[in-house]
């Protein structure tokens, strides 16, 4: 129940952001100040201190509040993580479905390409991508920025869910009420959909949770590494880069703000996550 | 089975020692009973040519020390004075301006190598001759040869030089029969002590070109020795460079260390006798007389992040450092001087000015940024170059106003009937009301131009950047602070350098981050940088493109320095000043750490290779706890 309170409190917390982000962009009249703008030069690099009104948790390299910048950065990860789920969990659904239920060609293809792509080490595929997607539009969305870092996460971390659900498919396929449907003719997609899909589906929401863990951090390490989201939009990732010198010289509060915010959300979404699965996972449940 | 154990024990033993084994430790010996300096370099070694070089990092680490010019810069005195260094003298020059004849000093000789043969005491030496430097130029022009720096210098500048480059196509890279067989009218050997450079046209700065190392003498043995059998044009490896200086290059591991040693052939120079004001007191005349150089071994390490660089001084490990951004409020005090408690650890701070300028160029081909001058003038009015130097760079720089650094004749304003003509521009004030008032004028530009939004905005604008960093990114933000304070918005594009070169080239950025470090201390080197022809050329990346400027460009460059040349300069100024091709920012100062065992440091803002007059005291920094 606290993790899900913890859960819920970030989600708020990213919709205001979202919110204001969105208010601050349509207010020409700068009266409400997107958190690029919020620079206060004359009190840059100082401490957490409570006289700092707005800024108890000490400023950055131009002044800016950390406290804004770590609520604003919650935005950022909850949106890759939701965004990178939302491409990655259908496709490894679907996929894996389609290759445990028909098998043969279809399923030696599709495991070809999961065990491909699984071939390349996480971190250095998503790398890659991110290097191929500068200066590359599609549809209108610029891939260099967080739209291309969704579309990149979601393109390597679709495999787990994928194997997954192929495994239970396999299963499943052999059931009773599976070849019953056969037998009486329902075609193909027609069972997927009816049989197959609901009973694999808990694996979906059971990764689903999982997947944001690793969504959340791979932004983090992809914006350490100066291809996440782009310079100035508050993200975690972005405050940990920048705070990375700084460190060295005694400013400690950047950094451990945002690694503070990044650990209590991780903590308590992988022990939503576990919870979830205990309670959907029907063969735990008998355990 | 204990003996299965035994073995797996020592087999895993073995494997965890062999990276201690198989590495080679420090030649501690070599370094016995020498005088070393120690110091480290932040970016990579591109090159150890001289013909090739165009980076400051290859310069000042390698080249600097190793290669010297016909002509080179005084130590001490400022501003900056030429003084012979293998030249006798300055040149001969004709009355028409066209021909330069140049003595040698007799009896140099190069740092013996195994190039000029080998003798019973080790490798051989041989006295520069003219043909030398004949050999030099022909290199530079060579076609095969990427000269990046010296060749746009003089290209078009001296006699059959693009003849010879165009002759050079034609050969294959590993022929190297095209320096004995195609001449080369423009640079002559007159004997073996005398070289004659014969002009297209007046070039007054030439000297200035000439005091760089980029144009040293190569000896005909180093392009048989070490050239022709690799069949690769460019010098290489350490054993290749060949040079006068008073350093040989021992040790360069690429991206790891540098070693340079004392040359035994170098010639007997001493410390300058003269200096600037304020010198004697500083103690920089102290060794005035005494032979150089005084440092037997400059030993230089790679340390590409500035936090290591920064322990390594701290521990005492080396003897020079700058300083850190991260670090600065805790080292230099308020008054932009260092503080009580660094001082008392033995550390001096010494500052200098660098004739540089940065600017964000505007792209003038742009549609949007090219097209509204008064778009650039409200962006330069409303741009706090003043906190921008704070924020960024700790108030380590000066605000510039116009592109000429401040130090060089040319900055100020001239007066020209009674009306002064030049200095500094008008929009290089923070004035975020005069911005505003130029904005609406250039709504009209751009809406006369169609280059509004369909809504009526300013377009976003793009900032291509260098780089990944976190400087640089910070960089970025900053200018969107400001921009976004006139209702402007900008999009940040990072870049690595070769591909925002790159884009540069194809005039694909908008607008971005350069700046340009004087080559020779004369204002012409700035203004080439807007001189139509140079679009091609690649120095001209604002693509900035005006008729009037051209022609007084073409007017002044064949002037030696004269009240009417000034005039010439400040009228370019006020143009460059007027149609603001650049948003101007900063021209930089450095801040330098001294440890007290190190004396006779004054950085020199052009020149390279000055290490040979600094002296370290080592019993001195044995004492306090150094190596």
């Amino acid at each position: 129940m606290i993790c899900l309170g913890v859960i819920a409190a970030y989600v708020l917390i990213a919709l205001g952001g979202m919110v204001y982000t969105w208010v601050a962009e349509m207010d020409n009249e700068d009266e409400i100040l997107p958190l690029q703008q919020m620079v206060h030069y004359e009190r840059k690099d100082q401490p957490p201190r409570l006289e700092l009104s707005d800024a108890i948790l000490g400023t950055d390299w131009a002044g800016k509040s950390t406290l804004y910048k770590v609520l604003l950065g919650a935005k950022t990860s909850l949106t890759v993580g939701l965004m990178a789920n939302i491409i990655a969990v259908p496709v490894g659904l679907a996929l894996g479905a389609i290759a445990g239920y028909y098998g043969k060609a279809i399923d030696d293809g599709i495991v070809w390409l999961y065990t491909t792509l699984s071939c390349i080490p996480g971190i250095v595929l998503l790398i890659a991508l991110k290097y191929t997607f500068q200066d590359v539009t599609v549809l209108g969305l610029d891939l260099s920025g967080i739209h291309g870092l969704y579309i990149a996460l979601g393109v390597v971390s679709w495999i787990g869910t994928c194997r997954l659900v192929r495994a239970e498919t396999m299963k499943i396929r052999e059931l009773d009420y599976v070849a019953a449907a056969r037998a009486i003719g329902t075609p193909g997609p027609v069972i997927l959909l009816r049989h197959v899909l609901p009973n694999v589906f808990h694996i979906a929401i059971i990764r689903f949770s999982l997947g944001f863990v690793t969504a959340i951090k791979s932004e983090v390490i992809l914006s350490y590494l100066g291809l996440g989201v782009k310079p100035g939009v508050p993200s975690w990732g972005n405050m940990i880069d920048s705070a990375r010198m700084d460190l060295f010289m005694g400013r400690w509060w950047e950094l451990s703000f945002a690694v503070a915010a990044i650990f209590v959300l991780v903590l308590a979404l992988s022990i939503f996550g576990d919870r979830l699965r205990d309670a959907l996972d029907p063969r735990l449940r008998n355990v | 089975m204990k003996a299965f154990y035994a073995i797996t024990a020592g087999v895993m033993l073995a494997l965890a020692a062999t990276p201690f084994a198989l590495l080679k430790a420090e030649d501690h010996a070599y370094l016995a009973g020498k005088t070393v300096s120690y110091g480290a370099y932040g970016a990579k070694i591109k090159s150890v040519d001289p013909a090739t070089c165009g980076d400051t990092t290859s310069s000042s680490v390698i080249q600097g020390h190793v290669y010297e010019g016909l002509y080179g810069y005084h130590y001490l005195k400022r501003p900056v004075e030429l003084v012979a260094v293998l030249a006798d003298g300055m040149p001969d020059v004709s009355d028409d301006l066209r021909t330069y004849t140049i003595r040698l000093k007799s009896g140099i000789e190069y740092a013996p190598n195994k190039c000029f043969g080998t003798g019973p005491d080790g490798p051989k030496t041989r006295a520069v001759r003219a043909e030398d430097f004949v050999l030099a130029f022909k290199r530079i022009a060579d076609y095969h040869v990427g000269a990046e720096l010296a060749w746009p210098l003089i290209k078009g500048k001296i006699v059959g030089l693009e003849d010879y480059r165009r002759k050079t196509a034609a050969y294959k890279e590993g022929d190297f029969s095209r320096y004995d067989t195609l001449a080369f009218e423009g640079v002559e050997a007159v004997d073996a002590h005398t070289l004659r450079l014969r002009l297209t046209r007046p070039f007054p700065q030439l000297v200035h070109v000439l005091a760089m190392h980029n144009y040293a003498p190569i000896p005909r043995e180093v392009v048989a020795t070490y050239l022709r059998p690799s069949g690769k044009t460019e010098i290489r490896t350490p054993e290749a460079v060949v040079g006068t200086g008073a350093y040989v290059l021992r040790e360069w591991i690429r991206a790891g260390k540098v070693v340079l040693e004392r040359n035994p052939a170098f010639r007997r120079e001493t410390y300058p006798a003269e200096g600037a004001p304020g010198d004697r007191a500083a103690g920089l005349l102290d060794d005035a007389g005494k032979r150089v150089p005084f440092i037997d071994v400059l030993h230089r390490t790679y340390v590409e992040e500035s936090n290591p660089a920064w322990m390594l001084f701290l521990t005492k490990q080396h003897d020079v450092a700058g300083i850190p951004r991260e670090a600065f409020d805790t080292v230099i005090g308020p008054a932009k001087k260092l503080t009580d408690a660094w001082r008392r650890k033995g550390i001096r701070l010494i500052k200098g000015r660098s004739p540089a300028v940065y600017w964000l160029v505007f792209n003038m081909e742009d549609p949007v940024v090219g097209k509204s001058r008064a778009l650039r003038q409200a962006l330069q009015l409303a741009y706090d170059v003043e906190t921008h130097i704070d924020v960024l760079y700790n108030g380590r720089g000066l605000r510039a106003t116009n592109v000429v650094p401040s130090t060089f004749a040319g900055h100020d304003a001239v007066e020209i009937d009674g009306k002064p003509v030049g200095g500094p521009s008008p929009y290089c004030r923070f004035d975020r009301d005069a911005a505003k008032r130029k904005l609406a004028e250039a709504r009209d530009e751009l809406a006369a131009a169609d280059a509004l939004n369909e809504d009526g905005q300013i377009p976003t604008l793009t900032l291509d950047l260098p780089g990944r960093g976190a400087r640089t990114r910070r960089m970025g933000q900053f200018v969107q602070q400001q921009f976004r304070k006139l209702g402007i918005k900008v999009e940040l594009v990072l870049n690595d350098w070769p591909t925002l070169q790159r884009k540069v080239r194809r005039k694909r950025c908008q607008i971005y981050t350069m700046g340009w470090h004087a080559d020779y201390p004369d204002a012409q080197n700035f203004f080439q940088l807007f001189y139509s022809e140079n679009i091609d050329a690649g120095t001209n990346n604002a693509n900035f493109s005006d008729e009037q400027f051209d022609a007084l460009y073409e007017q002044a460059s064949k002037m030696m320095p004269s009240p009417q040349r000034a005039e010439l300069y400040a009228q370019m100024v006020e143009i460059l000043n007027e149609k603001c091709p650049v948003l101007l920012l900063s021209e930089p100062i450095s801040f330098l750490l001294v440890r007290d065992w190190v004396s006779n440091v004054k950085p020199h803002p052009i020149g390279y290779g000055f290490a040979k007059y600094r002296r370290i005291d080592v019993p001195a920094r044995r004492k306090a706890g150094g190596r």
